[in-house]
């Protein structure tokens, strides 16, 4: 299970949250593969939620949140952040690859749209932003 | 070219409008909010709801989420610190609008226009 962090406060519209990768701890491809996929959104506040992946759009990943879900302390998904499995998200849009001085990484296109950044560290860093 | 946040056209609100913003409201989590809508909207913006009401439960009632601690404020406070309110999204979200990026005196303003960390209101 992907665990996610994202701003809980900004969820525009019915129980929907939109999400996208901004860091991983291991390789993440945004594509079609991750529809289905359940997710832990986390604020990292100690708020959290479950949610299911149910659409990409131009590199949006669309979250439907169990709003009944809403939980604070998971312990569960504590322990698997202090492992390394953190997936760390900003809201609404995966935008095109930034690179930077601070973070050398190559961009990668992939097939069908999808694309993927590998930094000497082994992170994944994909750029992130809101969509309207 | 950055993107406009959807506004809804609606008359400002009261000084006295109960304004709340979801979970502990550290810094760091701001920074991390605020990144993503410089990131697409070139604006820093803060997510909040907020309603015309006086009561604090009636305004979190309206909101989607259901953190266990919350940080309350008003209209007015937020405006007496350089803080304008845009109601953006879907009700009852609004967007507070800072100047620029947060730095120390933009936070401890924002920080102390919030109540302490409360439970559920």
């Amino acid at each position: 299970m992907l665990q996610l962090t994202a701003d809980l406060n900004a969820i525009w519209g019915e129980n929907w949250l939109v999400a996208s990768v901004r860091r991983a701890s291991r390789p993440i491809v945004v594509g079609e593969h991750l529809v289905g996929q359940a997710v832990v959104v986390a604020d990292g506040e100690g708020e959290f939620c479950d949610g299911i992946i149910v659409g990409l759009r131009d590199g949006l990943v669309d979250i439907r949140l169990d709003l009944e879900s809403w939980r604070s302390d998971d312990t569960q998904v504590r322990g698997l952040l202090v492992s390394g499995q953190m997936v760390s998200v900003g809201l609404r849009e995966i935008s095109p690859i930034r690179t930077s001085a601070q973070s050398p990484n190559v961009p990668m296109e992939q097939s069908s749209g999808e694309r993927q950044v590998t930094s000497p560290s082994g992170m994944v860093e994909l750029d992130w932003a809101l969509a309207s | 070219m950055p993107a406009e946040p959807p506004r809804r056209d609606e008359p400002e609100l009261p000084s006295t409008a109960i304004v709340v913003r979801g979970g502990m409201m550290f810094r760091e989590t701001v920074e991390q909010a605020l990144a993503v809508t410089v990131q697409r909207f070139d604006l820093y913006l803060l997510s909040v709801v907020a309603h015309s009401t006086q009561k604090k439960r009636e305004v979190w009632e309206r909101a989607p989420s259901k953190h266990t601690k919350v940080r309350v404020s008003t209209a007015g406070q937020l405006r007496e610190c350089g803080f304008e309110l845009i109601p953006t999204f879907d009700a009852p979200h609004y967007s507070i609008l800072l100047p620029g990026p947060l730095n120390l005196d933009m936070w401890t303003a924002l920080d102390d226009a919030f109540s302490p960390p409360t439970k559920d209101p």
